[in-house]
């Protein structure tokens, strides 16, 4: 997919396991894992609100456009 | 709840139309076997199905003739068989899945080829059947559309697993 999900990355940046985002943003691991892995087909506005939130970051540090 | 009492008595309906189709597809088969050494038995095959006529015409013809008719009501016996496992593994919570959508696909198919083993039956026995003045036992031959309809259907269950799927991976 054209849309890379930086997650991984802001989660070293800030130092935070999977498991302690999840719990925080309320979603479940496997969820998370999805995610991460790029296989999720969309991501509603409230739970990359509350990754923002949780990670401190914008949007733009998780969402990245590549062209394929 | 209710849905679910009727798709229960629906699957017993099923099972009660595959048990039955079989025992009507093998009492035609047997009879037939029986009637190549005794021609009585052509008169009255499987509830008064009478092929005598054909049989003292030609019994390549008579054979010919008992094998569609073996041929319909196996289908139809597959087709019902179809419909036990779509009862029988049908999940209500989440009806919309491939498994579903295969055993549509399936059903549609069948009947298609129902139709189809139906028309050439029906020409045959009317080609043979004005030639001679035979008494002519037409098969139904309106279910096509019936086909059509499951694989619209078909088409629609595929677009809600799209959407399910779609739906699932929305987080």
């Amino acid at each position: 997919m054209a849309i890379i999900v930086n997650l991984d990355v802001m989660l070293a940046k800030r130092k935070m396991k999977s498991k302690d985002l999840a719990e925080i943003i309320g979603i479940t691991t496997a969820n998370l894992s999805i995610l991460k892995s790029g296989k999720a087909k969309a991501i509603r506005f409230s739970t990359l609100e509350a990754i923002c939130k949780a990670l401190d970051c914008q949007p733009a540090d998780i969402l990245e456009y590549m062209e394929a | 709840m209710k849905s679910k009492n009727i798709l229960k008595i629906m699957y017993v309906f099923a099972w009660l139309a595959f048990i039955g189709l079989c025992i009507q597809t093998g009492a035609i088969i047997f009879s037939y076997l029986v009637s190549l050494n005794n021609p009585e038995a052509s008169k009255n095959l499987f509830g008064g199905l009478n092929l005598s006529e054909y049989y003292n015409y030609n019994i390549t013809q008579y054979s010919v003739i008992v094998f569609y008719k073996v041929l319909l009501y196996a289908v139809e016996a597959y087709i019902a068989f179809i419909l036990i496992k779509l009862l029988k593994d049908l999940d209500i919570k989440n009806p919309f899945n491939q498994f579903v959508s295969d055993l549509m696909k399936n059903t549609s198919i069948s009947i298609f080829v129902l139709w189809i083993i139906a028309m050439i039956h029906n020409t045959h026995i009317q080609f043979i059947g004005k030639k001679q003045g035979f008494e002519m036992e037409l098969f139904s031959s309106d279910f096509v559309f019936l086909a059509a309809v499951i694989f619209i259907f078909t088409k629609i269950v595929q677009r809600g697993i799209e959407l399910q799927t779609e739906n699932d991976l929305t987080i």
